[in-house]
């Protein structure tokens, strides 16, 4: 190899050498950059000590051209390591700068809750659209309503104590104009619009002249429900019930049917569950005797059906009502009715939907 | 009613059945069984002693020892804490092994020997509590139960209950349902036991009378609507004195005191057979004379056996002497006719009054008694005849009486019921079958007689007179027949599913409106539809006079009149929430309000209650509040708004009108709502002066919305959805900034721009509001930001300048903004 060669490959060697030194001392992006140009730039030191090739024979010229590119490249790789490393420096004190204590509590604005008696109403509305039942809206029947509808198309006689003023609040609007003691109205205004087979449910307000007190209020809310077909048995009765309970309960329970009297339903029942609480065993909730006593129902008497047009002979069925609010305060453990209307933010929010 | 097993089983066998076996029977059958009673005494291995000698115990202040002499059992040391111990008492002993009351859980627990603070204590003296009869004993003093006034010295060391000859016995309360009034006896509840357990009943049968002297008595039912029957016996050589044990025994378990034996057998009688009698002094009558049975007159007065004087109005239904009322009918006898002392002969009055004036009679002077609680559900109409001898029977018996006469006036309608009832109508209603035989035995043993017709499984069915006022129909018998063979007889039948169940459009949207509210941070809350004018007057509101629908006949000031608007009972939670330390709310409630309406629609009550959705906010409830603090402030309470009417696709109908006429809102942030031409509702924050009069901390905002109006609204729009084609050409947002005067509102300068119709303008977002004094009082600055996109092309610079110049050009020329 001539001198002038040598002296080229040992210049180059030296370069490389040199930048790998200076990069060792770099600690910033830009003193890269400032190498890089130094090195490898248009007017950098490579490029000097490329124009002594000129002075390099022919034969010899390919392989110190190829050794100033593979020096060219060495370099290149270094610079870029040097700065990937430096990055990843700088991005590494940059999140360590911005590091949170991500204990602290995130915002948000929370979600409403729904109120327990619509939670309730909701969940008994779906376990009998389940059932085939269809919802009647609220709009449909009144609260404030006629004696008819509240009384005498349900089979009340006009001497039943039902209707005294103790127990029925009467208004200015007419004399036999009241506030509907159940949702059964729901059943008389249901069945003049629409032929058997009619399977309906219908939730609303109810109005009672009660004292006020832990266990009794002046309103509550009661869902109805009416099953009229040409051959729907008591014990079809039984059996919507009993799954029903089962559903809403989480679980099979024992049921008791009892005998009982609505001037509406005939034969009528008292529906009672295994108390939920001690299981049967007896305790305050179910005053000592194992069951909670839910449900009122019974075959729809027949002057009922006789009163909105059809005939007894051949449709029959039968009618349930139950209060929402036990219903809540079973499932609940509420202790105390009025819970529901003082509406404490804190006792509401535990429900979720 | 009480219902004493001992008495039960003078007509039904029932010695092999648990009375927790009766009970379940009863109150599945429909005679419910609220509480089962041991009278007696529960307790056992308890003895009379005598109390010897006192002393102090050595361990303990307030202990002493007791030495109790038993007799021939001997005698025993007790320690004793009471502190009535004198000796010479004599006590109740409990023996080692005897069961006493724990006072601690009241439940039997068995004596054992035991050392108290070191000294041998052998039995136990007791208190009547340790007992359990302080329900048939009275005790003047709290301690040791003295009983030397009911024991002799021959006693000591003998059996308590065989020396205070208690008679174990059990005792059903028992509520029969409201339309049973044949259970109110003990011959109607024997029948029922009767039946469910298939046994034989066996009733008592008292002579028929039948007297052959006339009466000196008339009487005459001139009013048949307030007495059907009334019949008057007269009875002499009457020996006024204590009852027989047994009557006095069944007396006390059915809770009645036991007075003399004359009043006892009324009584009794009563309790047996359901019909109520009187006995009045037939001396106090003049032992002749007209009786009288009609409506009393207003202002009549009478003083009744509980000593207080009654002054009657034509709601009371009188039985008169002479027509001067001697007896409050069928509910109390009045005092100068009483039974007493003196008295020699007796007038008894056996008598049929109709339930519904009997309860008028009862309510129209307050009260409730055993005898009107009987007529009031309905009584035998035959009853009066069976009692009247079976009561006269008793005199006879046991107060030496003697029958002398028999008056009486009948104006009963004694038909006989009969009723077809078809074994397959009865299994088409209960899905169930059963057996012939059993159908027959249920009905003859709850006293129905019937005959077969040709056909099998078909029957002609008499009623009997004591259920004639409930079983009228084949239904009613059905529900006999299932109710003594029993409900849980049935199956459980789950029907087929026919069809699915269709949800209204309304009942989606209710659930879109609660969910929609929820999401944005509001809980549901419900509150009394009934309120008062208390809370009015407190929140500053009120209702129209002229459509408020009040209620007449209100227990309380609280509860007077139907809401028309939900906000006074939220301002009420928001109150009742700060009380409690919740002092941020946003909760919402849906509602019905209620109006008088002037046109009726046909089979209404004339009343409109459209549902109003209304809510409350205040405070902040914001989560992280270290990072930002949000306060609820007209814009928070307007987004959940404009959230609700954005899901339901309504946010472009509504207009937000700058101008409210309501006085219980601040006039400058409150604004009435208009979907469409219809008055919707308003948002706005409560006015400062009744916030500050309502002691409420934070500001509080409010909205009120009719459902009714949304409903109408979104049911006329039912559009279909066309989802829009998206540019794919680049979009450009540029700024236009400008001052403006105060007067001039964010809508003018939407609608202005609006009315460029530039086809490039994509959306208009406002993003910055600036005031300061530079720019003057009365002035703001405004910044919008416009997206501009084309379907067809990437915009040029000259396309957007054009269209930023015409929507610049278009606002000014339409409201008075100055560009800066």
């Amino acid at each position: 190899m001539s001198p002038v060669s040598h002296d080229i490959q040992s210049q180059l060697h030296q370069l490389r050498d040199e930048a790998q030194n200076a990069l060792a001392n770099v600690t910033t992006l830009e003193e890269i950059e400032t190498l890089r140009v130094e090195f490898l730039g248009r007017k950098g030191r490579l490029t000097n000590i490329k124009r002594g090739l000129k002075e390099v024979s022919e034969s010899e010229r390919p392989v110190i051209g190829a050794l100033a590119n593979e020096i060219s490249d060495a370099i290149e790789g270094l610079l870029q390591n040097r700065l990937e490393a430096l990055k990843k420096e700088a991005m590494k004190e940059r999140l360590s700068k911005e590091t949170l204590d991500i204990t602290m509590p995130g915002t948000y604005q929370p979600m409403g809750s729904p109120h327990p008696l619509t939670l309730v109403t909701q969940e008994v509305l779906d376990i009998f659209y389940g059932m085939g039942f269809s919802a009647i809206d609220d709009n449909f029947c009144p609260e404030v309503e006629t004696e008819y509808y509240n009384f005498e198309a349900l089979n009340f006689p006009p001497d039943h104590p039902a209707r005294d003023m103790q127990d029925t609040f009467y208004t200015n609007v007419g004399p036999n104009v009241l506030l509907r003691s159940q949702t059964s109205n729901a059943q008389i205004r249901h069945m003049e619009q629409h032929r058997p087979p009619v399977r309906v449910v219908s939730p609303g307000r109810v109005y009672r002249n009660e004292e006020v007190s832990s266990r009794k209020g002046v309103l509550f809310h009661q869902i109805e429900g009416l099953w009229v077909d040409e051959s729907t048995t008591f014990a079809d009765l039984k059996g919507t019930l009993h799954e029903f309970i089962k559903r809403f309960f989480g679980q099979e329970r024992p049921t008791r049917f009892r005998n009982s009297f609505f001037p509406f339903t005939e034969p009528s029942a008292e529906v009672d569950v295994q108390c939920i609480l001690c299981n049967g065993e007896g305790c305050r909730t179910c005053g000592h005797h194992g069951w909670l006593e839910i449900l009122g129902a019974g075959m729809v008497d027949p002057n009922v059906l006789k009163g909105v047009g059809i005939d007894p002979e051949h449709y029959q069925g039968f009618a349930f009502g139950m209060g929402v609010e036990r219903l809540a305060m079973l499932k609940y453990s509420i202790q105390d009715l009025r819970m529901f209307y003082n509406n404490d933010i804190r006792f509401l929010r535990q429900f979720k939907g | 009613m009480r219902v004493s097993l001992e008495w039960l089983s003078q007509y039904v066998d029932i010695k092999d059945l648990s009375p927790e076996a009766i009970a379940e029977a009863l109150t599945n059958a429909g005679l419910e069984v609220e509480a089962i009673e041991q009278l007696g005494g529960r307790f056992s291995g308890v003895v009379v002693g005598k109390v010897e000698a006192v002393e102090p115990h050595p361990n303990a202040d307030r202990l002493r020892l007791a030495t109790v002499n038993l007799g021939p059992l001997g005698s025993n040391q007790v320690v004793c804490g009471a502190s009535n111990l004198t000796p010479g008492m004599i006590v109740p002993y409990a023996q080692i092994g005897a069961s006493v009351i724990s006072r601690k859980d009241n439940q039997l627990f068995e004596l054992t020997p035991a050392v108290i603070r070191g000294v041998q204590s052998t039995g136990m003296l007791c208190s009547i509590g340790e007992l359990g009869l302080e329900d048939q004993f009275t005790v003047e003093e709290d301690g040791l139960w003295p009983i030397h006034h009911l024991t002799t010295p021959a006693d000591l060391g003998r059996d308590l209950k065989a020396v205070l000859q208690l008679t174990p016995d059990t005792v059903l309360d028992v509520t029969p349902n409201a339309n049973r009034g044949d259970l109110m006896s003990m011959i109607g509840v024997a029948r029922e036991v009767a039946a469910l357990f298939q046994r034989p009943l066996t009733l008592p049968q008292p002579p028929v009378l039948q007297s052959k002297t006339p009466s000196p008595f008339q009487v005459e039912l001139p009013e048949p609507q307030v007495c059907q029957y009334y019949a008057g016996a007269v009875l002499n050589q009457v020996q006024l004195k204590p009852s027989p044990d047994w009557i006095r025994h069944r007396l006390q378990s059915a809770g009645i005191r036991a007075l003399n034996n004359v009043v006892d057998i009324t009584n009794y009688v009563m309790l047996e057979t359901g019909q109520p009698l009187h006995a009045f002094d037939a001396n106090q009558l003049g032992n002749k004379g007209t009786i009288n049975v009609r409506s009393a007159r207003a202002s009549e007065t009478l003083v009744t056996l509980d000593n207080i004087e009654r002054t009657l109005s034509p709601q009371n239904v009188v039985v008169t002497h002479h027509d001067k009322p001697i007896a409050l009918a069928g509910v109390m006898g009045g005092a100068e006719t009483e039974i007493s002392d003196s008295t020699q002969r007796v007038f008894l009055e056996s008598a049929l009054f109709p339930p519904a004036s009997n309860r008028k009679n009862a309510r129209a002077v307050g009260l409730r008694t055993e005898a009107s609680a009987r007529y009031e559900r309905g009584i035998d109409p035959e009853a009066c005849v069976y009692a009247f001898n079976r009561a006269i029977q008793l005199l006879q018996e046991h107060a030496n009486a003697s029958l002398e006469s028999v008056a009486s006036a009948d104006h009963r309608h004694l038909q006989p019921l009969k009723i077809d009832l078809s074994q397959a109508r009865l299994e088409k209603i209960l899905g169930l079958s059963i057996p012939t035989e059993r159908i027959e035995q249920s009905l003859s043993l709850l006293g129905f007689s019937m005959t077969s017709a040709e056909t099998p499984g078909q029957w002609n069915v008499s009623v009997p007179s004591f259920r004639q006022h409930d079983v009228t129909r084949e239904i009613d018998l059905i529900e006999e027949i299932i109710r003594i063979y029993g409900y849980d007889q049935i199956p459980y039948h789950l029907p087929q599913e026919s069809g699915a169940p269709t949800r209204s459009y309304r009942s989606h949207l209710l659930n879109h409106i609660r969910s929609t509210l929820m999401g944005s941070g509001l809980t549901e809350v419900a509150t009394l539809s009934l309120i008062g004018d208390n809370i009015l007057k407190q929140t500053g509101f009120s209702q129209d006079p002229e459509t408020t629908v009040s209620v007449t006949n209100s227990h309380s000031v609280d509860h007077t009149f139907l809401r028309q608007s939900l906000i006074p009972n939220l301002l009420e939670v928001a109150r009742y929430n700060q009380a409690q330390g919740n002092e941020s709310l946003w909760c919402f409630e849906l509602g019905k309000t209620y109006a008088k309406v002037s046109v009726p629609e046909e089979k209404s009550a004339g009343v409109s209650e459209p549902l109003y959705l209304s809510g409350l906010m205040m405070g902040s409830l914001r989560q992280g509040e270290w990072h930002e603090r949000l306060e609820t402030d007209f814009y928070s309470a307007k987004g959940v708004i404009e959230s609700l009417l954005g899901q339901l696709n309504l946010l472009s109908s509504a207009r937000w009108m700058s101008e409210t006429d309501m006085e219980s809102l601040h006039p400058g942030q409150s604004t009435k709502i208009k979907l469409g031409k219809q008055d919707f509702g308003f948002v706005g924050r409560l006015h400062p002066a009744l916030q500050e009069r309502l002691k409420i901390k934070h500001h509080v905002y409010l909205f009120e919305f009719n459902v009714e109006i949304l409903q109408q609204v979104l049911e006329k729009k039912q559009e279909q959805l066309v989802s829009a084609k998206l540019s794919a050409f680049p979009f450009v947002k540029r700024d236009i900034a400008f001052l403006a005067p105060l007067s001039v509102t964010h809508q003018q300068i939407l609608s202005a721009f609006n009315q460029a119709q530039e086809p490039l303008l994509q959306t208009i977002e406002l993003f910055d509001e600036y005031r300061s004094p530079q720019l003057g009082e009365e002035n703001r600055s405004l910044a919008y930001r416009m997206t501009l996109q084309s379907a067809q092309e990437t915009l040029t610079d000259q396309q957007i300048d054009q269209a930023i110049d015409k929507l610049k050009q278009q606002l000014a020329k339409q409201l008075p903004v100055t560009y800066r």
